[in-house]
Formats: structure tokens, C-alpha cells, sequence
């Protein structure tokens, strides 16, 4: 009604001159219109082309489509890449350029952990792996550690730790053999150069005999011939190696007759020699042997001899009868180092200190993951359990027994990518018990 | 208000539970829409097999009249694209992948193992299967033909395919050198981690990282070039 009574009313001064400023915007904005159209693309008229156009284009669509539909014939750009392609290629080739290859891998962690005697911290990883190709028989592989270094008592001290911990070339001798040399993962029972990567390992820390203070070396400098022979349906696997070696410890109160195998220099130009075979007669089993020997005494201390025994497993089936795969993995170390005297003028204040020096330990693992069942949320669920156990001699700084039962439970949300939860029950005591969680992933 | 320890501490594993909580919620909830998209009338769900047994106007064509012949081209096919890498079939094969001895007795139809076989995804977007969207549909009818063939006893109805002994493959029982190597990629890397997707990588890092555990593992020459034709072609 309102709408009716404006249209029909007569209009007054102000409404005449609503009226006309109306009519004049609409003048302009028709004239404006009609220039913008005149102003137009000249050669665009309208929205249609003339026949001649038309034949035009249709006769250069045909001519590429034969071009295209006739085998070995380029288009004159594609031709003129494949010419340049050809020409530069036996240069790149001379230089052996064609075949090198780069990729850049590795493993993260974060984590956070709450062992029951101490405070509760978050901690955090990051492996980078650099793996370079020079061509097919030659290959270089660096990995670097970045991880976080905890404060000292008084708080200070916290920084970021950057280790290199791997840097090695290898060349490939043959199909059974290749040699390598610089800093690699010693192959000494088969847990650190398979199963250490955070996002393989099942749970949140090393077994206590790959652990800090354990037994057994985990890099080294030197030189390795490696390789694998097939045998009827089974196959062994090899590796001789050749490093610095391992240092004793012989001025530290607290660790006095332990190796320290984070020494990366020879000591006393005695090189540590080693070994491992492993026998796989049927794919899902893996058994090895490994063996080093070493003089690990710093000059000016009495010659000590070192021998490391190893035996690893390592079982991995898809078993339909549980609906899922068993892994069962192990290892067992003994080592022997002779029996001296530590501190034997009591000079540094802990001495004279004697003992046996036979160490062992190992560490046996079960996981149970449900892959065969229908409910995909179980299918990403791992139950894992290990035992750990640390023999050092009761009279050594440190010594005892150490065992720790750890169940936990791994969600995979990747093939690579997983969380970690689980609950270490250590003999040591209730407060070292700990509760660990850890998102890993391998990249 | 200062919290004692035994405050801090509960405080800690009640943002752990509910960190573990997300994500397994996380999980079912994407389970959840996968399973109700089962029940739905979508082309691309895939409904459980017990509700598919009967004849699908989407199932693959197949060798009607010599379903026998489908089978033998479909056998060959599984060989020489690598199924055998990762699938059991009358206790041969790799184990990265179910045991497909058992398809026909599982009441499988036609259309489920086709869209299996096509987009493996389609029902579980985690799987490392790769796709085979390249196969034409009479290559799939085959592959499905030659699966519903086999019995839960072992062997092909109506043919003497016999039983072999569980071990590494060898050229009389692996036709190709990519089925030799599904078979070596799943056995030899599965034994220390779970298998990296192929479709991750292209060919040429596929080919470095081959070089880099044939000096970690070791593998063999032989191996590490199986292994590397089966990924290069699946990816």
C-alpha cells in the first residue's frame, strides 16, 4: 500500500527534484554503457566468429591432432627439449652425473617422561639421514643426532646436542659383499643397525644393554665388509669389522671398569676387531653371533684385554591362528674384560679397587599386533612386553643386578607413525620406576 | 593455589589419558563414517561381503562360460603383477597382506574383490596396497575369477595346484622378478618394521633407499634388485 501511494502521489519540490536527479543518473549510466561497448575490443565482434575463423581454427586443430596421432613425430618445442636432452646427456654421463641420487630420510621423537623418583620431563629428537647415491656401486650415508641435554643438579647447563651419527661410504664389491668405512652402526648383535630408529623401536628406550652404561658398542670408526649368501632356501648374512675400539674407564669412581663406547679414538694402537653371522633358515627367523675383541687401556694403564659375546633373534610371522603378527626379538651379551686394579695407589681416592670384570645382560621382547581382525581400531593396536636385565660385578662401582619388566601399548596411525605408551617396573627400586610416552614417526 | 607433587603428577596423567583419548576417539569416529558409508547406496562403498553374495549389476566381467579359463588368465596376472609379494595364496607368498586362500569360502563377491582390487583404499584409506586402476575390467574379471577359485583346502577347484613348502621363493615358484621381490619386500623388510607404502617414493628414491639397506640389512645383489622391481612398479 505504502509502495502504491508513492508511485500515484503528486510530488512536491523535493519530490521533483528526487525525480529528476533520478532521470539524469540513468542518462549517464546509459551513456557510460553505450561508450564502454564502443570502447570494446575491436576485433571482438559480438559473440560469434565468422565462418573463415571457424574453418580456420578447426583446420589447426586437425593439423596438431595429426601431429600428435603420427608415432615419433614432436612438436617442434618437445622436438627441440628432445634434441637439447640428447646433446647434453652423454656430457652428464662423462661426469657421472646421470646416476646420483639424494634422499633425505630419517626418524623424530618427542616424548615425555615420569619416573617416580625424579621430576617428569618432556624431551624431544630429531634424526636426519642423508643417503646419497654417486652411482650404483658407490653410496654415502650421514645421519645426524639432535636431541636435548638435560640440566645439570644446580639447573644449568640444559643445551641442544648435535652429534654426527653416522658418516660412512661404502662401495659395492659384488652381489654377496660390499666394504665401507668411516663412522657406522657396528654390527654387533642386530639391534642397532635394525631396530634402534624410534619409529621401529616398540617401545620408548633402548633395552638396558644398548642403553647408556650398557654393554655393548653401538658405532664406531673404522672399516666393514658386509654382505649376505644365499644357501638352498635359507641365507647367511656376514659382517667383519675393523674400529678404534672402546675406551675403559679407569678414573671415574662411579663407572671404573666399563667400556666407554662413545670414544671414537684409538687409544693405544689397538684396533677392536669383530664379527657377526646371521642365519635366517626361513624368512620370519633371523639367529646371529657376534664377537669383538679389543685392548681398550689407556696408555700408561695396565693392558687390558676385551671380549664381547653376542647372540641376537629375531622371529616375525603373520600367524592366522591369532589373527595377527607375533614379533619375538632378543639378545643376550657377555663380555669379559681382564681383572685389574683400578686406582691402585688410591690416588684418586677410590682405590685399590679389584674385581671380576664379567658383565652381561640381554633383553627379550614380545609383540602381538591384530591385524587380521575385522575392527580396524584393533588392527592399529600393539601390544608389546620386554624383559631387561643387566648382570655387573657386585664389587664394580654400580654393580648388582638390574632387571625391568615394561608392558606397553603402541597405536599405529601409520605405517610409521606411531604412539607409545608404557610402564617400566624396575628392581632398582619403586622410584626408579617410570611411566614413558613417545609420538614417533620415521620420515 | 601451589599443587603438591602428587597434584602435578595426576594432573600429568590426566593430560596424558586425554591425549590418548583424542586420538582413539579421532579413530573411531573416521571408522565410524566408514562403516555407516558401508551400509549406505554409494558407488565407492564397499558393503560387507555376508550382504554382497549375491550377483552385482557392478561385477566385473568375468569368463561366464569358462570361468575355469578366467582363473588361469587371473593366476598368471597375480604372478606377474606381484601379488605374491604380499598374499598368501595355498601357503605361498608373502605375509605384509591377508591370506587369500580363502576368498570364496569368506562369501566374497565379485564386486567387493573388485573394488578391492581396483581401489584399496576405498574400505581402508591406511592400507599400504597400492592401487590398479591401470587394469582394464576383463584383467580384474580374471584376478576375481582366479581368487573365487581357490578353496579353503588349498589348490583350485578342478585343477591339481599343488601345495608348496613355505621358504624363499624361487624361479619355479614366482614367475617374474617383481614377484620375487613383493615377496622379498615384504618377508626381509617386514621382519624389522612395518612396510613403507610404494607410492611413497618415486623410482629413483626408491632406488637409493634400496642402496641404503642393502648395506644395513644385508640383502644380496640379487635381492636388492627384486625388491627394487617390485617397488618401482607399484608405486
Amino acid at each position: 500500500m505504502e509502495w502504491g501511494k508513492r508511485i500515484y502521489a503528486a510530488p512536491g519540490p523535493q519530490g521533483r527534484c528526487a525525480a529528476g536527479l533520478r532521470v539524469g543518473g540513468s542518462i549517464i549510466v546509459l551513456a557510460l554503457s553505450v561508450c564502454a561497448w564502443g570502447a570494446a575490443d575491436p576485433n571482438q565482434k559480438g559473440n560469434y566468429v565468422s565462418r573463415q575463423e571457424y574453418e580456420a581454427l578447426k583446420k589447426e586443430l586437425n593439423d596438431v591432432k595429426a601431429q600428435l596421432s603420427t608415432p615419433g613425430q614432436a612438436l617442434p618445442a618437445q622436438d627441440q627439449t628432445c634434441q637439447e636432452m640428447a646433446r647434453t646427456r652423454p656430457v652428464a654421463e662423462s661426469l657421472g652425473l646421470t646416476d646420483t641420487r639424494l634422499l633425505i630420510t630419517g626418524s623424530a621423537a618427542a616424548g615425555y617422561f615420569d619416573p617416580e623418583g625424579q621430576s617428569s620431563t618432556f624431551t624431544a629428537e630429531f634424526n636426519p639421514m642423508l643417503l646419497w647415491q654417486l652411482n650404483e656401486r658407490l653410496f654415502f650415508e650421514g645421519e645426524l643426532e639432535l636431541g636435548l641435554e638435560g640440566p645439570e643438579e644446580n639447573g644449568e647447563g640444559s643445551e641442544t646436542e648435535v652429534e654426527l651419527d653416522l658418516a660412512h661410504l661404502t662401495y659395492l664389491l659384488h652381489d654377496y659383499a660390499l666394504a665401507g668405512a668411516g663412522k657406522f652402526s657396528v654390527p654387533f648383535t642386530a639391534y642397532h643397525n635394525h631396530l634402534d630408529p624410534s619409529w621401529i623401536n616398540k617401545l620408548p628406550g633402548d633395552p638396558l644393554v644398548y642403553a647408556d652404561g650398557g654393554i655393548a658398542p653401538d658405532t664406531g670408526v673404522g672399516a666393514f665388509v658386509t654382505g649376505a649368501v644365499p644357501y638352498r632356501n635359507a641365507l647367511f648374512s656376514y659382517a667383519v669389522f675393523l674400529t678404534n675400539g672402546p675406551a675403559l674407564i679407569t678414573d671415574d669412581p662411579e663407572s671404573a671398569g666399563s667400556l666407554n663406547f662413545d670414544n671414537f679414538n684409538d687409544l693405544n694402537n689397538n684396533k677392536a676387531l669383530g664379527f657377526r653371522v646371521g642365519f635366517l633358515p626361513f624368512p620370519e627367523l633371523e639367529v646371529g653371533y657376534s664377537f669383538e675383541f679389543s685392548r681398550p687401556n689407556p696408555p700408561g694403564f695396565e693392558t687390558v684385554h676385551s671380549t664381547l659375546h653376542g647372540v641376537d633373534l629375531n622371529y616375525v610371522a603373520h600367524l592366522a591362528a591369532i589373527k595377527g603378527q607375533l614379533t619375538a626379538r632378543g639378545a643376550w651379551i657377555w663380555s669379559d674384560l681382564s681383572d685389574v686394579t683400578y686406582d691402585p695407589t688410591g690416588d684418586l681416592g677410590f682405590g685399590p679397587l679389584f674385581f671380576d670384570n664379567d658383565r652381561n645382560g640381554g633383553y627379550a621382547e614380545v609383540a602381538y599386533r591384530p591385524i587380521d581382525v575385522s575392527e580396524r581400531i584393533l588392527r592399529n593396536f600393539e601390544l608389546v612386553l620386554r624383559y631387561d636385565r643387566l648382570d655387573i660385578p657386585s664389587d664394580a662401582p654400580g654393580g648388582g643386578t638390574r632387571e625391568q619388566w615394561t608392558p606397553g601399548i603402541d597405536y599405529w596411525i601409520t605405517a610409521r607413525t606411531l604412539l607409545k605408551v608404557a610402564y617400566t617396573f624396575d628392581s632398582s627400586g619403586p622410584d626408579a620406576d617410570m611411566f614413558a610416552l613417545q609420538f614417533a614417526t620415521g620420515f | 593455589m601451589i599443587l603438591g607433587d602428587s597434584h602435578q603428577r595426576v594432573s600429568a596423567w590426566v593430560v596424558v589419558v586425554c591425549a590418548i583419548l583424542s586420538i582413539v576417539i579421532a579413530s573411531c569416529s573416521t571408522t565410524d563414517r566408514s562403516a555407516s558409508q558401508t551400509g549406505q547406496s554409494s558407488p565407492t562403498a564397499v558393503r560387507p561381503a555376508r550382504f554382497r553374495a549375491a550377483a552385482d549389476p557392478a561385477d566385473p566381467p568375468g569368463d561366464a562360460n569358462a570361468p575355469a579359463a578366467g582363473a588361469k588368465k587371473g593366476k598368471e596376472l597375480f604372478a606377474t603383477l606381484g601379488c605374491a609379494g604380499c598374499h598368501v595364496v595355498n601357503g605361498q607368498g608373502g605375509t605384509a597382506g591377508p591370506d587369500l586362500s580363502n576368498e570364496a569360502a569368506k562369501g566374497r563377491s565379485r564386486s567387493w574383490l573388485a573394488t578391492k582390487i581396483r581401489n584399496p583404499k576405498a574400505d581402508n584409506p591406511q592400507t599400504i596396497m597400492p592401487a590398479n586402476s591401470n587394469l582394464s575390467d576383463q584383467q580384474v574379471g580374471n584376478l576375481v575369477d582366479y581368487l573365487l577359485s581357490l578353496t579353503a583346502t588349498g589348490g583350485q577347484t578342478g585343477t591339481t595346484a599343488a601345495r608348496s613348502t613355505v621358504g624363499r621363493p624361487t624361479a619355479s615358484t614366482v614367475s617374474s622378478s617383481i614377484a620375487v621381490g613383493g615377496t622379498r619386500w615384504s618377508q626381509r623388510c617386514g621382519q624389522c618394521h612395518n612396510l613403507r607404502p610404494p607410492s611413497e617414493y618415486d623410482d629413483g628414491r626408491w632406488a637409493v633407499a634400496m642402496h641404503h639397506m642393502r648395506v644395513r640389512v644385508p640383502l644380496t645383489g640379487e635381492e636388492q634388485k627384486d625388491i627394487l622391481a617390485f617397488l618401482q612398479a607399484s608405486n
